[in-house]
């Protein structure tokens, strides 16, 4: 059971990562590969907040939610709008990718490549629920990644803005002349998929400390996740992540450490081969 | 209340599709757009929506505000509508939801489960207009049939209460009674002070609701006129044909 | 540049290249473009499945990795030195690797794909450790001999000429195989796999047929790659060369044959100068790859002409040339098509079931050769259900189709379309990067093979066959009366020439039976005329023409024999006149709205001659 619960903590980090990709997928069609770095800078501007600054939690929290925000939305403006005129999306991939690795380049250089501690935010210690054990913090991640991904796909299908956002990505130029505003829709993704890395990251550091190659380990992962749940579904995300990282756990646990990509590889060859489109279907398939 | 456009020229990058356009329309009027596949209807009115890659020169406006340096949202926040033609409507959004959509310019709240009265009240004019809608508002858009879609698509354009409408080809693939029933509607909504641009193929059921007529032929406009000038279909199949100077020949009708 | 200089200039170019380090090109030089023509293979690979398959299989490194470490196991654990030894061995291994990963990955498209083949970069290591006595796992395979080419050892400048000749002859034999209907049929396949199984390509094969190409100059780049470094660990195949490949591609165009070496050209030079930066390359490499993305993400060629039209902007060119769109020219009524082998296409008993709604209720009827058969009936009738079913889209629930002798109703698409079905599309799929004659063309591919390697090696036959197709494209369309569009990118037609184009492409495999689907609809009157000669013209010929219209006025203009379809099932059939005053008929399909007298006006169009004038 401890497995279960060491499983689900990992899903839950993938599960935000593929939160963070469904909702910029949904609003632009673009895939945002340098989500799991915002992440990763999540727990870095937590550290500087709480740790640097000495702020006290809540204030860090909040800090670090502005600045990975900021930094989002500074990414969809500088690599991101620039393109989204031309035909194919291929070229966002490689702006995403430079982000990814120009952001990677700048934690190394600033705060070097030891991991850094962030106080736990929740001093208690471990729980035991249901037979196993589980670390506080982590309990909260797993229910904030769930509590977040559920608003959203409740918000995508019941407010106007988040149908306007689910029409954007099934056709985009019917949607500009039914006067949805496709521009903001991805500016104010991009800026909560950066809040939501932001205000996580004490919970996620938590778990994985502050650590450059945080955003390696965790991007194709996440993809893997919304490839298992159907791109642009948010459960499906929630379903695909929690489903890799219970995967990885008892792969870890009952075969060799080398084993968990394969495995991890061969169950989403066999969920892709009954499901191409993944559990959920592709609400925002976008062939580049 | 008008929609003009005065000396517009643009296209697709290099290719230049609209050559000096001018055409204008205004409430309770509908002006019909004809012409050939090729001569540049479809490319007028996504200029005028802001949809034509490159505009080169030409004013637009609408109710006098110039509308050239807006973007699409901002022109349809400001009371133009646009029907494309193909009866695009997001086939895996619902009737209901669909409507929904089409009343993103009017205010709502941007989170939280509720809608904003008036797109509430938008929703209900809509199924006043269309029964036909009321009774399918769950069915996903994508099972409906053609002239559902159609009016579907109509429906959504309305749903911001605009100034003026610009249909594109609304009667394509659909059969003779449901197009009619759509020329029928437009006809209506002319009733309610809109501002129509009627782009059409079929050329008689078109004049039939019409105020006023361009016919563009390679971008340009070879004639214009009052309707009753129109009136006799063999005149508009000359003018397919090429020979231009019987239209400008004939006196506006009594 | 004229005709006759344009090879002479390449061959000039290619001895040079050849020739450098003769020309005092120094060591380190050499080496940067042996590693530049390795990359370029790689790329073109990727170039073959992203650029013209349209697939984004970007497990490019899974094979290299595969070539290099089987030319190394070849080499080191027997002894052999051979190159071509190695070569033949790494292209067997990729081969066979490519389709094993590539069977999977067929049911994949888009993301997912990517995901899926991203995804063997990282099984890299831990495969490799698996078979650690063959490849010496993560501590690498060490003692990769000085490669051998019938004897004569290839060490320092034989080995230059010995990679720079192969990834010219490879680029050669790439190029020949995309400027050819083989290309072109990719092409068709990017853009839709419904109109690639239309016109009787089996997506499957060809799909295969592009992993399994893009696969060979990987294969062939590791075996380069292992023998110029005589050393291979896990290190040299990591994700990072995975995007630096997939960058390299798009920048330098994915669609175009030599953009492989400009792309990789960039992206083996300009990170090695990165390095010099320390600490802060990855900063560097990182900010270098967004502008990488922003600058060229549609290609070299995209840039410059992106270029072009910004300069034009701000007037320092002059105004472009109004690019006339092409227009047809006036019908060629006389002319006539040589004669087509019509057969019987008959249907019995035909149901078709969704869920237990009847698309198609019990329909039989038969499109006879050397006559026009039309299909009418409002939306939602089942007219498209059962033309969908005669193409092979949709399985009958009941009842039997038969072109000929033939059955039909258990073929997939592209078999049906191989027996002599061809159809048009209500909204056509026009493949972007294709002229309108090579279109037309494409539509006797599957029926006029010409076969791989003719068209690599650019054989006799091959030029011959091309050329013979070309003319009759080109036959076809100026019989159609839009002979002035064959030059043109057929994704720049208006609508009214692209059905007329699809027509033409029908005719170019000579099928048993023509389906058109809703060809007339959206066509002003003189495009319909266009179409009503272009039906003429197969009908006399011999051919079997089932016509699904709405456009009544065309039906009853054009038809011989007419069934009218309602809620699925057949309501009535006849001649034009029987099925004009059949009152029940117009009810039905006017909706009961519209008097028969109203139809009438709405009746057959008289001849253009007016009245009034």
């Amino acid at each position: 059971m401890t497995t279960v619960w060491a499983g689900l903590a990992i899903g839950a980090l993938f599960s935000l990562v593929a939160i963070g990709y469904n909702v910029v997928l949904l609003a632009s069609g673009v895939f945002n590969f340098a989500y799991a770095q915002l992440v990763m800078l999540g727990t870095y501007m937590t550290y500087v907040g709480l740790v640097t600054l000495h702020a006290p939690l809540l204030v860090g929290i909040l800090f670090a939610g502005a600045c990975v925000a900021t930094i989002a939305v500074l990414e969809e403006r500088l690599a991101i709008r620039p393109l989204t005129g031309r035909d194919d999306l291929q070229g966002t991939l490689i702006t995403s990718i430079g982000v990814a690795i120009f952001l990677d380049g700048l934690v190394l250089k600033i705060w070097g490549s030891q991991p850094k501690t962030v106080p736990d935010p929740v001093s208690t210690k471990a729980l035991h629920i249901f037979g196993g054990t589980v670390e506080p913090s982590d309990l909260i991640l797993i229910v904030l990644v769930i509590v977040i991904a559920l608003g959203l796909h409740l918000w995508s299908r019941f407010t106007p803005a988040g149908l306007a956002s689910l029409a954007a990505a099934e056709d985009r130029d019917a949607a500009m002349a039914r006067g949805v505003n496709v521009r903001r829709l991805t500016i104010a993704a991009f800026f909560v998929a950066g809040l939501v890395a932001g205000l996580l990251g004490v919970f996620v550091a938590a778990r994985t400390y502050a650590v450059p190659s945080l955003g390696d380990n965790e991007a194709l992962t996440g993809f893997v996740a919304i490839a298992i749940g159907g791109s642009g579904s948010q459960i499906g995300g929630l379903i695909g992540g929690f489903t890799v990282g219970l995967v990885n756990a008892f792969a870890a646990r009952y075969f060799n450490a080398d084993w968990p990509d394969i495995v991890v590889f061969g169950v989403l060859i066999t969920v892709l081969l009954v499901l191409p489109r993944g559990i959920f279907g592709g609400a925002a398939e976008r062939r580049v | 209340m008008s929609l003009e456009v005065q000396g517009c020229s643009g296209g697709y990058g290099d290719i230049q599709v609209l050559r000096d356009v001018s055409v204008a329309t205004s409430s309770g009027t509908i002006t019909v757009v004809l012409g050939r596949n090729g001569a540049g209807k479809t490319s007028l009115l996504s200029a005028i929506a802001g949809l034509l890659p490159t505009v080169s020169s030409g004013s637009i406006t609408l109710d006098g505000v110039d509308l050239r340096r807006m973007t699409p949202y901002d022109r349809i926040a400001g009371g133009l509508a646009f029907v494309q033609e193909g009866k695009r409507v997001f086939h895996r959004r619902s009737v209901e939801e669909n409507l929904v959509i089409g009343g993103q310019t009017l205010p709502h709240p941007l989170f939280g489960l509720r809608r904003g009265a008036q797109i509430k009240a938008a929703i209900e004019q809509a199924y006043e207009r269309f029964p036909m809608l009321a009774e399918r508002r769950n069915t996903p858009a994508g099972k409906m049939s053609g002239g559902q879609q159609q009016m579907l698509a109509i429906a959504q354009a309305l749903m911001p209460g605009p100034k003026a409408l610009m249909l594109d080809e609304p009667s394509a693939g659909l059969a003779p009674a449901i197009a009619a029933d759509v020329f029928a509607l437009v006809d209506r909504l002319k009733g309610d002070g809109l501002a129509v641009l009627l782009v059409e193929q079929v050329v008689e059921q078109a004049l039939a609701i019409a105020d006023e007529v361009i016919v563009l032929e390679g971008g340009r406009v070879v004639a214009r006129g009052h309707v009753s000038a129109f009136d006799d279909a063999a005149v508009v199949r000359d003018l397919y044909l090429g020979r231009h100077e019987r239209m400008t020949e004939r006196p506006p009708g009594p | 540049m004229t005709r006759l200089s344009r090879p002479a200039a390449t061959v000039v170019l290619l001895a040079l290249i050849l020739a450098l380090p003769w020309l005092g090109v120094n060591a380190y030089w050499t080496r940067e473009i042996i590693l530049v023509a390795i990359l370029s293979l790689v790329v073109s690979g990727l170039n073959v499945s992203l650029g013209y398959a349209g697939e984004l299989a970007v497990g490019q490194v899974a094979l290299y990795a595969s070539g290099a470490y089987v030319a190394g196991y070849v080499s080191v654990s027997h002894n052999q030195s051979d190159i071509l030894l190695a070569l033949v061995a790494a292209i067997v291994g990729v081969v066979l690797i490519g389709l094993v990963t590539g069977i999977p990955g067929l049911r994949l498209g888009g993301w997912s794909l990517a995901m899926v083949t991203f995804f063997l970069v990282l099984l890299i290591p831990p495969v490799l450790d698996l078979l650690q006595k063959q490849t010496g796992g993560s501590l690498g395979l060490t003692g990769i001999p000085i490669p051998t080419l019938f004897g004569h050892q290839l060490n320092g400048r034989s080995f230059y000429l010995f990679v720079v000749a192969t990834t010219m002859v490879w680029f050669a034999i790439f190029r020949n195989l995309v400027k050819s209907p083989h290309g072109n049929a990719l092409l068709v396949l990017k853009q839709s796999p419904i109109l690639a199984s239309s016109l009787g390509i089996s997506v499957y094969r060809l799909k295969l047929f592009a992993y399994v190409v893009g696969a060979i100059p990987a294969g062939v780049a590791g075996v380069l790659f292992a023998f110029l470094s005589g050393y291979l660990s896990p290190d040299s195949f990591t994700f990072s060369l995975a995007i630096e490949i997939l960058t390299a591609s798009i920048v330098g165009g994915s669609q175009s044959v030599y953009g492989a070496i400009f792309g990789a050209a960039l992206l083996q030079i300009v990170p090695e100068r990165i390095a010099s930066f320390q600490t802060w390359s990855l900063v560097v490499y990182g900010g270098f790859l967004v502008l990488a993305g922003l600058l060229f993400s549609d290609g070299a060629v995209g840039f410059a002409r992106r270029g072009l039209v910004m300069a034009r902007r701000r007037g320092l060119l002059g105004a472009p040339a109004s690019r006339r769109v092409a227009v047809p020219t006036a019908i060629k009524a006389q002319g006539a098509l040589e004669p087509l082998g019509g057969a019987v296409l008959s249907v019995s008993g035909l149901s078709k079931l969704f869920g237990g709604v009847a698309a198609v209720d019990n329909v039989t009827l038969d499109a006879q050769p050397g006559q026009v058969t039309a299909l009418i009936g409002p939306n939602g009738s089942g007219k498209t259900t059962l033309l969908n079913l005669i193409c092979g889209y949709y399985r009958p629930t009941s009842g039997h189709i038969a072109l000929g002798e033939r059955p039909l109703e258990s073929r997939s698409p592209d078999r049906t379309a191989r027996a002599g079905v061809a159809r048009t599309f209500q909204t056509p799929q026009i493949p972007k990067g294709l002229t309108t004659r090579a279109f037309v063309a494409c539509g006797a591919f599957s029926t006029d093979r010409i076969g791989v390697v003719p068209t690599i090696l650019r054989l006799p036959s091959f030029r011959r066959r091309t050329r013979d197709q070309d003319a009759r494209s080109l036959r076809l369309l100026e019989l159609l009366g839009i002979g002035d569009a064959a030059d043109e990118a057929v994704s720049s037609l208006p609508l009214g020439t692209r059905r007329l184009v699809e027509v033409a492409r029908s005719l170019a495999s000579s099928p048993k039976v023509f389906l058109f689907d809703e060809v007339g609809s959206g066509l002003d009157e003189e495009d319909l005329h266009r179409l009503e000669l272009a039906i003429d013209l197969i009908r006399n010929a011999g051919g079997t023409v089932v016509l699904v219209e709405h456009n009544f006025p065309l039906v009853l203009k054009v038809a011989d024999r007419i069934h009218v379809l309602s809620n699925g099932a057949l309501l009535a059939t006849g001649t034009p006149e029987e099925i004009q005053s059949n009152a029940r008929v117009l009810e039905e399909y006017t909706g009961s709205r519209v008097s028969g007298a109203a139809l009438a006006e709405v009746g057959p169009v008289d001849d253009d001659d007016g009245g009034s004038a």
